[in-house]
């Protein structure tokens, strides 16, 4: 068979030594760097990325997804252990995670979440391996119009199916196409909004937006909450064994999570958040005894987690072979493909199917060490977390500096964090949500490209957009998401007066 | 009409400034046509919705909503040292070099947090100098000094 053949050869080159040691290395900062309360996966990714510009690009590649599950399911350690979610899908985890921590039973909820999210992950995985190919046939009649009307489709519902209110998420959107506008016009090289410097002349670096609007804002926002230390539990390995009460329980959550991940995270924008809530209302409305949820049932965390990574795996689909990021995260790991000359797109399974297959497999093999290497580590995690925040934020801040200044050796990158962190500070005061920011940034380029030749080809003429049957199909799905989101904002607006 | 939702009136706000800022530095782009666009037109484009969607805002702000989050008096003494933390690792690296740089932003980032004693913060940064020379110069061997002396 072609899927096992192709798996086995994406194997092949994950489990050389080297790969393997960078992925131990991966999942281990990143859980460190993960498990600070506050910090999420693309301040992670995004703070470890500098450091594979010396790697192979699949060598790159597997480190980061190695850091991208370390720091996932270092935020699960610290939001269940403290209660202090870091992004949206694992403020649902803590639902009865942080109640499974008081009532003593955290072991056995961090022990559920990594079992969970490697069954969501491999089940999302094996969809990606079956469903790519399909999605590169599919893209093989994918002209500029289909291109930019999937990039809109993206964009709407990231912006839209955010937690905040509708119009906040659009003009993130807005903001994040701005920001992506600076630097050289791709067709006449004119300079623009370079403001007369000659470092904005290529454009702002991603990891740059990235470290500043996520890193450096969420220290600062990490150290203005007063010192704790003593209120975190004690977890040891034996605290983590699930009674066969819990086994039985996990087991059916699990799997309809995975699915319910699997066909949401192939929807760019806001999949993996849309399914973690799904998951969740689905466990609850099937149980026997709804009322355990929400004070520690084995469902809510099983359910949700397995979807959210099910959805993280699938919405590497479009990211792979659209070349278009469907997560904050993923436009994140395009942009370090990027980096090191892979263009995500259709020709990417043919021309460079080694780094394909590799990629897919290395993706699996960062879940397989996560399970492996942190059950075991445990105990270091969360003694780390008893730590004073004092200890750990302030040297993040230096190790942000380096890592920017490391990438071109420029200082102006060291105040482009600055002012981008600041900028960061101010959204989360708003209370606007800075993750499509910066999908919008990464997308804006290409979304002009595709919208400027889209024009050439049908002569000026915008009727191009729904006079094609395949764009005006993605662009009837935009209509509907953005309607069925503003009328869920209203409804809740009205149910709140 | 009164604002009842000041984060959205700010959000606003700030996106019809940011709106106006790319308009006025883009004024001298050529926009060209629809088929044949200039580098001036996309941007002009998405500057236009930032004025739209600022003026939503402002219209949204009108009822009540999430408001703004307070940080007092900690959060702006984290944020400002935070802030000369990074200026003055940047303007250090040039001159100094790489450890004495990362020792002081540390050391500023740690005079935020009242609850750490003087010989804490001195510690806590030394051993931070010493992560980013592992990380940086012993492992992965950028070409960049550890120390240097301007004078």
């Amino acid at each position: 068979m072609d899927l096992l053949h192709n798996f086995y050869s994406g194997i092949g080159i994950a489990f050389q030594p080297l790969n393997l040691f960078v992925c131990v290395a991966g999942v281990f900062f990143g859980t460190l760097i993960g498990a600070l309360p506050g910090i999420g996966a693309i301040a992670a990714v995004s703070m470890l990325l500098p450091s594979t510009f010396y790697l192979e690009p699949v060598t790159a590649l597997v480190m980061l997804a190695g850091v991208y599950y370390g720091a996932e399911y270092g935020g699960s350690i610290a939001s269940i252990l403290l209660n202090i979610p870091g992004t949206t899908s694992s403020a649902v985890v803590c639902l009865d995670g942080n109640p499974m921590a008081r009532q003593g039973r955290a072991g056995v909820a961090l022990l559920i979440t990594a079992v969970a999210s490697y069954t969501g992950g491999t089940i999302g995985i094996v969809l990606l391996m079956a469903g790519s190919p399909l999605l590169v046939a599919l893209a093989q009649s994918f002209g500029p119009a289909e291109y930019f009307s999937f990039m809109l489709l993206g964009l709407a519902a990231a912006g839209m199916m955010g937690s905040g209110s509708p119009a906040k998420g659009l003009a993130m959107i807005v903001l994040g196409l701005l920001l992506g506008c600076i630097g050289a016009d791709v067709n006449t090289a004119a300079p623009r909004f370079t403001f007369g410097l000659t470092h904005l002349y290529d454009g702002i670096n991603v990891i740059v937006v990235a470290m500043g609007l996520f890193g450096i804002t969420e220290v600062i926002f990490g150290m203005m909450a007063p010192g704790r230390s003593t209120e975190v539990p004690r977890v040891s390995l034996r605290s983590m064994v699930p009674t066969p009460e819990d086994r039985r329980r996990a087991v059916m959550p699990i799997l309809r999570g995975s699915t319910i991940g699997s066909i949401l995270g192939v929807l760019p924008g806001a999949g993996a958040t849309l399914s973690t809530f799904m998951s969740y209302s689905l466990e609850k409305s099937l149980a026997r005894d709804p009322s355990r949820f929400g004070k520690g049932a084995v469902e809510g965390i099983a359910g949700p987690e397995s979807s959210n990574n099910a959805a993280a795996q699938t919405a590497f689909i479009p990211t792979l072979t659209l070349g278009i990021p469907g997560t904050a995260t993923m436009a994140l790991m395009l942009g370090a493909m990027m980096i090191h000359g892979i263009q995500p797109g259709p020709a990417m399974m043919t021309q460079h199917a080694d780094i394909f297959w590799g990629l897919i497999a290395s993706f699996w093999i960062g879940n397989a060490v996560l399970l492996v290497l942190n059950i075991p580590l445990i105990g270091i995690w969360v003694q780390m977390l008893r730590l004073p925040s004092l200890y750990l934020y302030p040297t993040v801040i230096s190790l942000i500096c380096m890592g920017v200044y490391s990438i071109n050796f420029a200082v102006a990158d060291i105040l482009l964090v600055l002012l981008f962190g600041l900028l960061g500070c101010a959204l989360r005061l708003l209370k606007c949500e800075p993750a499509p920011l910066l999908i919008a940034f990464v997308l804006g380029p290409m979304m002009e490209e595709n919208f400027r030749r889209a024009m050439l080809m049908s002569r000026g003429d915008v009727a191009t957009f729904v006079e094609r049957p395949l764009s005006l199909a993605i662009l009837a799905v935009t209509v509907a998401i953005a309607g069925g989101m503003l009328l869920v904002s209203l409804r809740r607006r009205r149910a709140a007066q | 009409m009164q604002i009842k939702d000041s984060g959205s009136a700010l959000a606003g706000a700030g996106m019809i400034a940011f709106g106006a800022v790319f308009l006025w530095a883009g004024r001298d782009l050529s926009m060209g046509s629809l088929q044949r666009m200039g580098p001036g037109y996309f941007p002009a484009l998405v500057a236009g919705l930032s004025l739209l969607l600022g003026a939503v805002l402002l219209a949204v702000s009108l009822r009540p909503g999430e408001g703004v989050m307070r940080i007092g008096r900690r959060g702006a003494v984290v944020i400002g040292a935070v802030a000369a933390a990074i200026l003055v690792f940047g303007h250090g690296i040039g001159l100094f070099g790489m450890v004495p740089s990362a020792f002081a932003a540390t050391y500023l980032v740690t005079l935020s947090q009242p609850e750490a004693g003087r010989r804490q913060r001195l510690a806590l940064s030394a051993v931070s100098a010493g992560v980013i020379w592992g990380i940086f110069l012993a492992a992965l061997g950028l070409q960049a000094p550890a120390f240097a002396w301007p004078f």
